[in-house]
């Protein structure tokens, strides 16, 4: 099963944002956590990250850093702030209710198809 | 026989050919690539077997640099403005480099005691025509060549200081000649030699507009894209 592109679009703040709540990080380093995270059903090309962070930065929900790394090469680490931990709790509250409603209207409404 | 460098240097400036991608987003794709096929040549695949599967995985350029673009709004505004002044500046350059080439041309030919209108029109003439060709010039520099000229400046910066220095020395030129052709002739010259002058404007300063709706007409973005 392959998610649809907008959910994966809608789901990927609130998955960036934790991973990062978890510790620093690079985009090489989330994406590969997101792929193993998610085995796979959440298909989003590697380069699509990158708007993402850079969106997520522009909103002040994470900061970034550019440093080098052991291998010698420049990196951009990202690390997450205090509005973004608070920001992960909004995400929770809004797809938790939003599965909520989704299990309610299937449960009772089965499909008759 | 495959040279990754320089596959991953043609992959970054076909990523920068976008223009909603910026420079420091080309280093964090490219450090992306790079960690990437380090860690599948350790999987074991070749150079070029790994550089394939990681930029495939980075999916391709024109969605990647639509997302870019919702997020690089400013940067990207500042772009074009500093290509609308690039244009002015070019446009600057190329205005003195055909006045230079005309007031060169007055002087000599009244050093050479020719008759002051065929003076007036040969010069206005000149002008004209190294304005069209400097022109035509500038579009088909800017079509084939300016990344890799641009690449071979170490900085936007010389190419600016040399452009001004250009355009100064020119301008500096220009009015020396005006001097020079103004002792040459007698007051009555100049005249006939403006008022020719003047006729072979007047023939340029009506077409010119037109020209110029032409030229963006044809150098529009729609086109271009429908060219592709």
């Amino acid at each position: 099963m392959e998610l649809s592109k907008d959910l994966v679009a809608a789901s990927a703040t609130p998955l960036i944002l934790t991973i990062l709540a978890q510790g620093e990080s690079y985009g090489y380093a989330i994406i590969k956590r997101v792929h193993e995270l998610s085995g796979g059903t959440m298909n989003f090309s590697d380069g699509m990250l990158y708007p993402v962070l850079h969106r997520l930065e522009k909103q002040k929900l994470i900061v970034s850093e550019t440093r080098q790394a052991d291998n010698g090469r420049m990196r951009k680490y990202y690390r997450i702030k205090k509005e973004g931990t608070q920001a992960i709790k909004e995400y929770k509250q809004q797809w938790a209710a939003v599965q909520a409603t989704l299990k309610q209207v299937w449960e009772t409404n089965p499909c008759l198809s | 026989m495959f040279e990754l460098e320089r596959a991953i240097g043609d992959w970054r400036s076909g990523l920068l050919q976008n223009q909603n991608v910026l420079e420091s987003d080309a280093d964090e794709l490219e450090s992306h690539v790079r960690d990437e096929v380090d860690s599948l040549m350790l999987a074991g695949l070749s150079a070029e077997e790994a550089f394939m599967v990681s930029i495939h995985r980075a999916g391709d350029i024109e969605t990647v640099g639509r997302e870019f673009a919702k997020v690089n709004t400013r940067e990207n505004w500042r772009n074009r403005i500093f290509w609308m002044l690039s244009g002015v500046f070019a446009f600057l350059m190329i205005g003195s480099l055909s006045s230079f080439a005309s007031e060169s041309s007055k002087w000599i030919l009244s050093w050479q005691k020719i008759n002051p209108a065929i003076n007036g029109y040969v010069s206005a003439s000149i002008q004209v025509g190294v304005f069209i060709v400097a022109v035509f010039a500038l579009i088909g520099f800017c079509g084939n060549l300016s990344s890799k000229v641009f690449r071979r400046y170490k900085s936007f910066r010389n190419v600016l200081w040399q452009g001004i220095l250009l355009a100064a020395f020119l301008k500096g030129l220009s009015i020396f000649s005006q001097v020079f052709y103004v002792r040459y002739y007698g007051v009555q010259e100049i005249g006939q030699l403006s008022l020719a002058s003047r006729y072979v404007q007047l023939g340029w300063q009506i077409p010119w507009p037109i020209v110029l709706v032409g030229l963006l007409l044809w150098l529009r973005p729609a086109k271009r894209q429908a060219a592709v």
